[in-house]
């Protein structure tokens, strides 16, 4: 194979009370790394990196960035110190990159409000990022922001600093998009790749997000195209499983197994 | 004397001054809810209008169904359809072009989007001509092989090519929000238009095909004077969830998602005055229209 890609998880994925099981859990699976979440003890996860070997090449601190554009100032400066704390998290780790879910828009966010308040919050985080050499990957998820990989681009580009990047859901699009296309727009600006499946067929049939209940290799994500961009634009690091649907069932253990090994054919593409 | 002419007599201004609710005393009969509470006219889409019958027939039931206008698809028989508008006694705000979506000025073929671009000309013309003055266009379709980047690129250049007709002829170019996966944010869709650098293009802005992922009211505010026209739609995230996302469009107006008082409190801060057009199942009856018409009169008196 080609491309030097390595495989990891999504913390939340793998079954486990406690980190070093969750993080056992994953190298059972045959992941070589993990995605944790921000403000876990460092300690803990340290020992359970080097127990088990994993890589922590990213850390997710989606639940408090998620407040980058809320209508509390105290709630935005709180996401603003979640984002930090992420980013020491990462240095700690040796993690690359944080995931940052850059705000939102709501009802009673609006969009250009939303989007002068994330890049406000995120200025304040950039000084560190860049201190520290741990770069900040904005996702995108359901937020209603950042709708057009074009503007995506915009945002990260705004900042004018080698801390802003992205980080690339690519089954989180498919609902109004073509994930390649984001990957060629974004190009090196991605820091790393979330790996989702979604079905076009299920959003017509069942609903909007009845379209995430598919099994990988199973939905519309164009997964061949998918790589081809991967390929195309040089990127070299990591692909993370975040899946978004377990079967019923299925025990948690055997499912990330599952998972690993579609993974490791989506890799092979 | 139609309504159009009423309002813009000084009658029209104190009618309504008149009949704002802060003048009203608490113990007053508020107004009936078909008192126009902003001069903003009532249309509908041609392509809504399912009756039988001719252009004629049809002109006049959407006439008799309480509508003032109606837009005109493109490339249809100028003089039948002047004919027919000055015997209902309607007006033509708008024209839809007919090959925006088969033809579209986003076409990796550069035939396909000269073709495009010569019937976006053609329906200036035919706008010109109807007294309409703007345009319904969608202005690219991304898809699986047309990436985003692409699509903004070529529409804008085929766009530019049109503008000298749209500014001599005085009609605008209204780019529409429609599911072609294309302008998906209110800020770049503002940032489209003003690229151009032009008066002779603006925004025909859907109501409800923004509801799937966002809210009109911010699109309103964010888009503000360039907005042309208004397409009114109701779309259901009910419905899109639990049936699948394009029942969210089977659903009547004020019965699905659309927050219309939010809408009409934009339309207004933004100080839009012109047509509103319904772009709706339903209208395939006089009853429908009917239903049509009236319920787009109560969302206007909210």
């Amino acid at each position: 194979m080609s491309r030097n890609l390595k495989k990891g998880i999504w913390y939340a994925a793998a079954p486990g009370k406690t980190v070093l099981e969750k993080f056992q859990a994953a190298r059972g699976a045959g992941f070589d790394g993990i995605e944790p979440p921000s403000h876990l003890d460092q300690e803990e996860v340290l020992r359970a990196r080097d127990k088990t070997g994993l890589i922590v090449a990213t850390v997710s601190c989606g639940q408090h960035s998620r407040d980058l554009s809320h209508p509390d100032a105290a709630k935005r400066a709180e996401a603003v110190a979640g984002v930090k704390q992420a980013l020491r998290d990462a240095k700690r780790y040796g993690a690359t990159s944080i995931l940052v879910v850059p705000g939102g828009v709501t009802e009673a966010v609006a969009y250009a409000v939303a989007y002068q308040r994330a890049q406000d919050g995120l200025r304040q985080a950039v000084p560190l990022a860049e201190e520290l050499g741990v770069k900040l990957g904005f996702e995108n998820v359901w937020n209603h922001f950042l709708l057009s990989p074009l503007e995506a681009a915009r945002f990260v580009d705004e900042f004018h600093s080698p801390a802003a990047g992205w980080h690339f859901d690519v089954g989180n699009v498919i609902y109004l998009g073509w994930p390649d296309q984001w990957i060629r727009i974004l190009g090196p600006r991605i820091q790393k790749l979330h790996f989702k499946e979604y079905s076009r067929k299920k959003m017509k049939q069942a609903g909007l997000r009845a379209g995430f209940a598919v099994e990988y290799l199973e939905g519309d994500n164009d997964w061949p195209a998918v790589m081809k961009a991967v390929d195309e634009i040089g990127y070299h690091g990591w692909a993370t499983a975040e899946p978004a649907w377990q079967p019923k069932g299925v025990d948690p253990a055997e499912r990330l197994k599952q998972i690993s090994a579609k993974m490791d054919q989506i890799l092979a593409l | 004397m139609n309504r159009r002419e009423f309002l813009q007599s000084g009658a029209g201004a104190l009618a309504l001054t008149a009949l704002t609710p802060s003048m009203l005393g608490a113990e007053e009969t508020p107004p009936a809810p078909a008192a126009p509470k902003r001069p903003i006219h009532k249309g509908i889409m041609w392509a809504t209008v399912g009756v039988k019958g001719s252009v004629l027939e049809k002109m006049k039931a959407i006439k008799e169904a309480g509508f003032e206008g109606t837009e005109m698809m493109s490339h249809m028989d100028q003089d039948e359809v002047l004919r027919a508008r000055d015997a209902a006694g309607l007006t033509i705000p708008s024209v839809c072009g007919r090959d925006h979506w088969a033809k579209p000025l986003s076409h990796p073929d550069p035939k396909v989007r000269a073709e495009g671009l010569e019937s976006l000309k053609q329906t200036l013309r035919d706008a010109k001509r109807y007294g309409a003055s703007s345009v319904l266009l969608v202005p690219g379709v991304v898809n699986q092989e047309i990436a985003y980047n692409d699509a903004y690129q070529r529409s804008q250049a085929e766009i530019r090519k049109a503008l000298p007709l749209a500014e001599e002829l005085g009609v605008k170019i209204a780019c529409e929000n429609v599911w072609n996966n294309f302008l998906l944010s209110p800020l770049e869709a503002a940032r489209y238009v003003d690229e151009f650098n032009s008066p002779a293009i603006g925004w025909h802005f859907d109501v409800g095909n923004v509801i799937n992922y966002g809210w009109p009211e911010q699109w309103i505010r964010i888009l503000g004077p360039r907005i042309q026209k208004f397409h009114i739609k109701e779309f259901s995230r009910t419905k899109r969830d639990s049936q699948g996302l394009w029942k969210g469009f089977d659903v009547r107006l004020m019965e699905g998602d659309d927050n219309w008082p939010a809408v009409m409190k934009a339309v207004d801060e933004i100080g839009y005055r012109g047509w509103v057009m319904t772009e709706q199942p339903g209208g395939d009856t006089p009853e429908g229209l009917k239903d049509l018409a009236d319920r787009l009169t109560r969302i206007l008196a909210l």
